[in-house]
């Protein structure tokens, strides 16, 4: 047993594809007339093309593919204050890869490096922390940017800076939180979603319990998601079977990493170094109440936008995105990538236009990777 | 096969000590070790999957049979 090929088992598969196939029928959903789920997490989107599963679900059953990329909703104002921070004199700053391709308004990371400036890709906070160390006359920033599932890293990072006193070490913090955009999303009139598949990773930190108002408020199911075919593809049976039996509730199926609790440690961790920020803008989906968290005043040492005086209410906001850039119609799912008349034209992973086509968690990226098809029908 | 590199165990560590942790699945995200696989809740997991494989052979076999005896 190593966890991970158990759940890829396409003989288990074929019987939960077709209990699958049962349930969207007896809800009565078709082609015309879908079910709609939506999965919150890139992680979860990727998976979905990866293997295929959009293509063995029923025609009944569309996808709705979710905020859940961090990198995708990272607003272009934030990459351009990071830039602009990259480019002082003296200043290292440490990103993880799937950032540095992220236009900006003015250049993206990569830009910037060929530019001169010195930004090096860190696999974790706590490479760049040990760069700091290891370089005490430069001061080494960290792009801290994902949701919950990251959060905890940096957050464990700093308190061990604060600990051995690494004042050459900060972070510009982008850490964003999942319950706020899925409010904000079921309190869009026009939005269509049945269900959602939760996230798995985010959920190990935080728990179920946060996503109870989906269920009781808003009276839709839940079911958080492991991320092999066999996870996703149960957990989509477990909402279509909630549908057809009009039940609204918050179920696991991802039990064997997500405890109902989360984990005390990291949320110990993020309570103490970060505080809620009134609100924080997402691409595509502009601002949102306390969906972002800033470091707090005792642990401003280590916070870039304290230390290098940029940040929210510091300039000027630039919320324009690139002229037709449609990710924001994409991230709430009124269209699909391919309808973007930028898709695979203007827009590609090599040259990405919109955020969606950045990262491997992207929706665009994933349609076009693993679009088959429908990606030659686009183009 | 594989990458060594040292993780932070902050995160899964009970009040236990370190040595509690050999030969046990944990999740490691961006250098922390983040949660640890439940081996009893996988074990479940997996039943209920297997079962689903079942029930749906038992539906194809009962299927198969009422084809042939309609034939």
């Amino acid at each position: 047993m190593n966890y991970a090929d158990e759940f890829r088992d396409p003989v288990a598969a074929r019987g939960v594809l077709a209990a699958i196939a049962r349930v969207t029928d007896e809800i009565g959903a078709t082609k015309e007339k879908p079910v709609h789920i939506m999965e919150i997490c890139g992680g979860h989107t990727h998976a979905i093309f990866r293997y295929g599963l959009d293509k063995l679900t029923p025609p009944g059953l569309e996808f709705i593919h979710g905020p859940g990329c961090p990198v995708c909703v990272l607003p272009m104002s934030r990459i351009d204050e990071c830039v602009e921070i990259a480019e002082r004199p003296g200043v290292i700053m440490t990103t993880f890869g799937d950032a540095m391709r992220v236009p900006g308004h003015r250049k993206s990371l990569i830009q910037a490096k060929a530019d001169g400036a010195d930004i090096r890709m860190v696999y974790s906070p706590l490479d760049a922390l040990e760069l700091a160390r290891r370089h005490p006359d430069r001061e080494v920033v960290f792009f801290g940017l994902g949701f919950e599932t990251t959060t905890p890293s940096t957050a464990l990072t700093i308190l061990q800076a604060a600990a051995d006193n690494q004042t050459n070490f900060s972070v510009f913090c982008n850490h964003i939180t999942v319950p706020p955009p899925i409010k904000a999303l079921l309190d869009d009139p026009h939005m269509i979603l049945d269900g959602f598949v939760g996230p798995g990773h985010v959920s190990m930190v935080i728990g179920v319990r946060p996503y109870d108002f989906i269920a009781r408020d808003y009276g839709k199911p839940i079911v958080v998601a492991g991320f092999e075919p066999l996870d996703l593809l149960q957990s989509v049976l477990m909402v279509l079977e909630q549908i057809r039996d009009g039940r609204a509730e918050v179920e696991n199926q991802y039990s064997r990493v997500v405890p109902d609790d989360g984990n005390p440690v990291s949320l110990a961790a993020c309570a103490e170094v970060y505080e809620p920020r009134p609100s924080f803008e997402w691409r595509g989906l502009g601002e949102i109440d306390a969906s972002g968290v800033r470091i707090r005043p005792a642990y401003a040492a280590w916070d870039a936008e304290v230390k290098f005086g940029v940040g929210y209410g510091k300039g000027p906001r630039m919320v324009a995105e690139p002229d037709g850039c449609r990710c924001g119609d994409v991230m709430t799912g009124r269209i699909k990538p391919h309808a973007c008349p930028q898709f695979g034209k203007g827009c590609t992973p090599e040259m990405p236009l919109g955020a969606l086509m950045v990262s491997s968690e992207g929706a665009c990226a994933a349609y076009y990777q693993y679009g088959g098809l429908r990606l030659e029908e686009a183009l | 096969m594989g990458v060594r590199r040292q993780v932070n165990v902050a995160c899964i560590l009970k009040d236990e000590p370190i040595e509690a942790l050999i030969g046990t699945w944990s999740l490691i995200h961006v250098g922390f070790a983040m949660s640890r696989i439940n081996e009893q809740e996988a074990a479940l997991t997996l039943d209920v999957l297997r079962q689903l494989g079942e029930a749906q052979a038992e539906i194809e076999a009962m299927k198969a049979s009422e084809r042939m005896l309609a034939s």
